[in-house]
């Protein structure tokens, strides 16, 4: 399972978003499911559970370079909240106790968060997220061991990202 | 006088804080001020008007489904096709946001308000046979707490049987959502977020088997309501009896309407399971709907823009300087007075109009605990009024999947007008849910929402009249100034979608405590 989350409009928050809308447009195996979860609560539990492993693809407010991807699992993640990261993470931490005390903890949930650049209102990603945002998908896609032809081509990031009524990725 | 600082009130969603001056423990003054500015009309500006359906359900994560109806019920009126909304359409509407209500309400009172009145400790070392409970224990023994803290300590009266009970149905309530979650799936195509309700009317298909797969999803839940959500409520109820008497707000109650019998293009007029209309709690009169009564005002707002203007005509303009203004929200009024919105509003409005099912269910409560109707005007009414609509709202489910038609068209085809102006009015789960859109060159010109939190949490308006929450703290007794459990059970008996910080201040700016609330 991959499950990109972040709120698109409010600029590069939205990352996790757009990398799981490339990936919904890629021919992955059957047994992968990717989803976009967008600005989920407490409700992403049932995303999680019960799943063999959970990809979370969301955005990082550290102090480290644009378009830098840091990896972390969701255990060693908890001590740090609520001191850094964004809070969608610290839902996806109350999604994963949820889906533990109903007795369907998923097998391992690893994050792949961007350091992002601008998070105010509006709809699109700045350059330095945009030119990272194929790393974000070949690393999800990696993490899951996805054969390489599944992801050898993907879409140009050069082009202005769109977003309108018929899909999240035009 | 004491102050007391609340900061964040956790358990309900969003980012909201809340300022009280109590005196001698009677609260004197309080402030609600919401800290989120979101600006959504300027991302909607100059673009495809569909594109609306799909980015106000991006506004948040807790109510996407109320946002995407709102937004399609504007558009059918800005397109000229509220008219011709084909059955089978209006019906997956209401399947789809039917769900999503089922699992607001259940969420909301187990995994947000429940642990205000059910003590989580009793289940520590509990070595019963029960695999929820000891996985509950287990979280306890490790200290991980994280669910289920940070809390006050004190005020929990429910035996340790029972609080043991409600701690298992919490678990419960778990899977109870899960179906939920998919039953709006299967409509919707996705959770959360869903594509299936457009401007026309639905899209998707409707087969047999997505009828089936919603419907035996949807009698679990019934069980559960009936069963397990109902039962609890009372038994919460019985040992708090005094909440019947406290948060009573200004006692005025307003409903857009909910639940789309037919495709009447006025809304105030569109035949709806649960009417539309206001309501005066002292001589419990409904009153029709009339939509140009609503207007926002912004005296004590962080904007700049021009005040006491209908949602239609709004503008946007922040101003984070602005002199007396303490909240991001701004304040609406409705004929200039202070409305509560929600499922109390709606429970009463449905009463007045004679629905014989939330009749009979809350002359039954009522007469349980030998209360006057006045009684619903409180922190337990407002409980007692989201469980019986989420068991009205699923037995009204259950027979409308069954009137859907296999094959037959669910969504109007029509073609984008150049441009047009549409008010889309409905109920979120949380209260009056409105948005306004005006199209020209056929793309958005203007794009207004007053959502419910705004109604409840509002601050004060330009005469000076405190939003409803506000009242409904002010003159509330705190019996414990270090565990003010009434200010936080009346805070989430709204199920605010904001998060609260409670201040409580003395004019000396003492400050006696800074607690984190669970």
């Amino acid at each position: 399972m991959i499950i990109g989350i972040g709120n698109v409009l409010t600029h590069d928050d939205g990352v996790g978003v757009w990398a799981s809308s490339m990936l919904s447009r890629l021919d992955l195996p059957d047994h992968i499911e990717v989803h976009d979860a967008g600005t989920v609560g407490l409700d992403a539990t049932s995303l999680i559970e019960g799943r063999r492993k959970v990809v979370v693809l969301d955005a990082l407010a550290a102090d480290l370079e644009p378009g830098v991807i840091c990896r972390m699992p969701a255990e060693e993640l908890r001590p740090l909240v609520p001191a850094t990261v964004s809070l969608h993470q610290v839902h996806l931490l109350d999604a994963l106790d949820a889906a533990m005390l109903a007795g369907r903890p998923p097998g391992e949930v690893v994050f792949l968060a961007m350091q992002v650049v601008d998070t105010s209102t509006g709809i699109g990603l700045s350059e330095a997220v945009t030119e990272a945002l194929p790393r974000l998908v070949r690393l999800a896609c990696q993490e899951l061991q996805v054969p390489e032809r599944c992801f050898a081509r993907l879409p140009s990031p050069k082009r202005p990202l769109q977003w309108d009524w018929r899909s999240s990725w035009a | 006088m004491n102050k007391i600082i609340i900061d964040p009130v956790t358990r309900i969603e969003g980012h909201l804080k809340i300022e009280a001056i109590v005196d001698e423990g009677v609260v004197k003054e309080a402030r609600c001020s919401g800290m989120m500015f979101r600006g959504i009309e300027l991302i909607l500006r100059g673009r495809d008007p569909r594109d609306a359906q799909r980015i106000t359900q991006r506004i948040c994560g807790v109510c996407p489904t109320a946002h995407s109806t709102a937004s399609t019920l504007a558009l059918d009126a800005a397109f000229g096709i509220a008219d011709r909304i084909p059955d089978n359409g209006r019906i997956m509407r209401n399947l789809i946001f039917g769900a999503n209500y089922l699992q607001s309400h259940i969420l909301h009172f187990y995994h947000l308000a429940a642990l205000d009145y059910v003590d989580v400790a009793s289940v520590a070392g509990y070595s019963g046979r029960n695999p929820g409970l000891k996985r509950v224990a287990d979280f306890i023994a490790r200290g991980h707490l994280a669910p289920f803290f940070p809390r006050y300590e004190g005020d929990y009266r429910l035996p340790k049987e029972v609080n043991q009970m409600a701690v298992s149905h919490y678990l419960e309530a778990l899977d109870v959502r899960r179906d939920a979650q998919e039953m709006l799936a299967i409509f919707g195509g996705k959770m959360p977020h869903n594509m299936g309700i457009f401007p026309g009317g639905a899209v998707g298909e409707v087969t047999v088997d997505k009828i089936a797969a919603y419907r035996w999803r949807l009698e679990r839940i019934r069980d559960f309501i009936n069963n397990v959500y109902l039962p609890d409520v009372l038994a919460v109820a019985g040992a708090y009896t005094d909440y019947f008497g406290i948060g009573k707000g200004p006692g005025k109650y307003l409903s857009y309407g909910h639940w789309d019998l037919d495709s009447e293009p006025d809304l105030t007029k569109r035949k709806r399971l649960i009417p539309g209309g206001t309501i005066d709690g002292a001589t419990l009169k409904l009153q029709a709907l009339d939509p140009s009564k609503i207007t926002e005002q912004v005296k004590h707002s962080w904007y700049r823009s021009g005040t006491d203007l209908r949602p239609a005509d709004g503008e946007t303009e922040p101003d984070l300087k602005r002199a007396g203004a303490y909240s991001f929200l701004k304040a609406p009024r409705y004929g200039g007075e202070v409305y509560e919105v929600g499922p109390l509003a709606r429970m009463l409005t449905a009463y007045i109009n004679g629905y014989a099912p939330v009749r009979g269910l809350v002359d039954t409560v009522l007469q349980k605990f030998q209360a006057p109707p006045t009684a619903l005007f409180s922190v337990l009414g407002r409980h007692a009024a989201r469980a019986i609509e989420a068991k009205v709202v699923a037995d009204a489910l259950a027979d409308w999947v069954l009137e859907l038609k296999p094959g037959e068209l669910n969504c109007a085809r029509y073609k984008l007008p150049e441009s047009g102006s549409g008010m889309g009015l409905t109920e979120g789960p949380r209260g009056a849910l409105g948005h306004w859109i005006r199209v020209e060159d056929g793309k958005i010109a203007n794009y207004q929402a007053v959502v419910p939190t705004t109604w409840n949490c509002s601050p004060r308006d330009d005469k000076g009249q405190p939003g409803a929450c506000e009242q409904a703290l002010e003159g509330t007794t705190i019996k414990d100034a270090a565990n003010p459990f009434e200010l936080v059970r009346i805070v989430r008996s709204y199920d605010p979608c904001l998060a609260c910080a409670i201040h409580t201040v003395t004019p000396k700016g003492r400050e006696l405590g800074r607690f984190i609330v669970g």
